[in-house]
């Protein structure tokens, strides 16, 4: 297979796509904004207030947001070895929600602290959550040595339905206003999104997206296998803890704060892999532009659709995402017989 | 020098290696053959650092296997074991390029270096070619050149003879999917880079071909040495036939007089 021209430059073209995304977002919605003023910076101060207040600190979460679940979606495709990879399908999204679950209903403090802290302690709770699960799903799926498909598919629905009823059981005991943020935040809502969540997701995602991207001629000898990158001088156990513990802190953080968004890390990974080759050097870097973008987008577009009300953004990416698996794991099956 | 010395290694109650003493010297194609579950890969997993055995010790350079770092042994010698399947879409140059991962060359000398092994092993300019579409016989071929050049990376320029001397080679059955053309120049390649002064332990199942390309044979059954010598030394007795318990006619080969065998039909 000949890639075509633009698969030697990738960066231009996804970072032209996110800024266009990005205006977009900005700009567009149940009020508009014209984009004109916009680089003029000739707005009125409802235009500024409403880019400033909701717009802004919207498109930064989406952008880090989408970002974070491409590269946790790329991550744990080279740690399985796995194509079909992805924290949602695998249940780290919802080990991580149910943990978060537990929390809004169950804890005393809740409505007494600071956002802020209110914002970290739901991060902490869904990563204890997604470590959980991700160590569940390694044990459950590793069969001889070797990951298998079977294992791993078997393993996510397992998790999946478990925190499915686990959930379930939350909403029967909690009251009314719980009950509304637990269904609100379940469905995946970028909606609520202020500076301070932004700064809190901004401290912990940036870090671990810049480790990983450093770290990604190490993801490409996972792909020989563990054996062959210890070969290679590669520590892979303790290399794989550490992947570990940053997809459970991505998808946690991300779980925490924006509820269930799925589909992301299945579907930019292959799309990039398709596009520019499977180089993790390369796949990196640009899951994270093009998940950004995507995710700005389907945010977007879950905005514009039903106004003045909005769709939860995590319906929009399952009515994209839910198709496209279906067409992988189809393609994957004829691929293997 | 690889030495290994009294290794004992027990698993499941049962002993896959027993007391294996053997070195494998710098500047000699040592093979290794025995009957299927004899422990030929289980030794070189060993001799590898991938398992640990429960007696005995390996030493590289003197020092003790398990006391080298992953990275430093990475730089001395490299492994290929058998069948390595590839889940993503990797060209060619990707996957021999992996091998350079213990090395900082430029992309300059990496892309050199790669040319330069790809037609050392019988696949030249294969390099922007999808590794998923080759033929077994042609990832195999591939999969040399990424533990070639794993070795060969410190001195990218042709001036090899320093460069190889005392780095080692730990080969699982590489000629296993390859045609008769390519079993040779794979054979006769190895031939040469021993003869450089690289050490080389090569699993083998074709006692003919180890025969006539081995400085020196190693025969294991059921985990224990029972043969380590040249290969001119089996021309007497029948420890070939015994080994693998096979009714087998011992013949000569007609250039260099080395004992190679037929089926009695």
């Amino acid at each position: 297979m000949k890639r075509a021209f633009y698969s030697q430059t990738p960066y231009p073209v996804l970072i032209l796509a996110l800024f266009i995304v990005g205006i977009f977002a900005l700009t567009q919605g149940a009020y508009s904004i014209s984009w004109r003023n916009l680089f003029l910076s000739s707005m009125n101060d409802i235009d500024r207030q409403i880019l400033m207040t909701v717009r802004l600190p919207r498109l930064l979460m989406a952008a880090l947001v989408g970002a974070a679940l491409a590269v946790s979606g790329a991550l744990m495709q080279a740690l399985f070895r796995n194509p079909l990879a992805d924290p949602g399908l695998l249940g780290v999204s919802s080990g991580a929600s149910v943990f978060v679950g537990i929390l809004i209903v169950l804890n005393p403090l809740a409505g007494n602290l600071p956002l802020w802290a209110q914002s970290y302690m739901q991060s902490a709770a869904a990563f204890l959550g997604a470590v959980l699960t991700c160590w569940l799903i390694f044990q459950l799926s590793k069969h001889k040595g070797q990951v298998s498909v079977l294992h791993l598919l078997l393993a996510g629905i397992a998790i999946n339905a478990l925190s499915g009823s686990a959930t379930g059981l939350l909403t029967y005991v909690s009251n009314d206003e719980q009950l509304r943020a637990l269904t609100f935040w379940a469905m995946g809502n970028l909606g609520g999104a202020r500076w301070e969540q932004v700064a809190v997701i901004a401290s912990i995602l940036l870090p671990m997206l810049c480790y990983v991207w450093r770290q990604s001629k190490n993801l490409n000898l996972l792909l020989l296998g563990e054996e062959e990158a210890r070969y290679l001088g590669l520590d892979v156990e303790s290399f794989k803890i550490k992947l570990i513990a940053i997809v459970a802190l991505c998808v946690g953080v991300t779980v925490a704060f924006t509820g269930l968004i799925g589909f992301i890390g299945l579907m930019v990974p292959h799309l990039i892999r398709m596009l520019f080759g499977a180089d993790n050097r390369i796949v990196v870097p640009c899951s994270a532009l093009l998940g950004a973008s995507l995710l700005t987008g389907a945010d977007t577009w879950a905005r514009l659709l039903v106004i003045p009300a909005e769709l939860p953004v995590g319906l929009v990416t399952s009515l994209l995402g839910g198709p496209f698996f279906l067409w992988l794991l189809l393609k994957n099956i004829r691929e293997t017989s | 020098m690889l030495n290994i010395s009294q290794l004992t290694l027990i698993r499941s109650g049962k002993n896959l290696l027993e007391n294996v003493s053997l070195s494998i010297q710098p500047g000699q194609l040592t093979i290794i053959l025995g009957p299927n579950g004899a422990g030929k890969s289980t030794l070189l997993k060993c001799c590898s650092g991938a398992l640990q055995a429960d007696a005995g010790h390996i030493t590289l350079d003197k020092k003790l296997l398990s006391n080298w770092s992953l990275a430093d042994l990475a730089k001395k010698r490299a492994v290929l074991t058998q069948q390595i399947h590839l889940p993503f879409a990797l060209t060619v140059k990707e996957v021999v390029s992996l091998g350079l991962a213990p090395w900082a060359l430029s992309d300059q000398q990496a892309t050199k270096l790669i040319h330069d092994t790809l037609v050392e092993v019988g696949m030249p300019d294969t390099e922007t070619r999808q590794y998923a579409s080759l033929s077994g016989g042609e990832q195999q071929r591939i999969q040399l050149a990424r533990v070639l050049v794993q070795l060969f990376a410190d001195k990218p320029s042709r001036t090899r003879k320093q460069s190889q001397e005392g780095k080692y080679l730990l080969l699982d059955e590489p000629i296993s999917a390859l045609d008769l053309h390519q079993q040779q120049r794979v054979l006769r390649l190895l031939k040469n880079l021993a003869q450089k002064g690289l050490g080389i332990f090569c699993i083998l199942h074709d006692i003919n071909l180890a025969a006539l390309y081995g400085d020196k044979l190693v025969l294991l059954e059921k985990g224990k040495v029972i043969f380590n010598s040249e290969p001119k030394r089996l021309a007497q007795g029948n420890t070939i036939e015994a080994a693998y318990q096979a009714d087998l006619i011992r013949l000569s080969h007609p250039d260099n007089q080395l004992p190679q065998w037929q089926f009695r039909q």
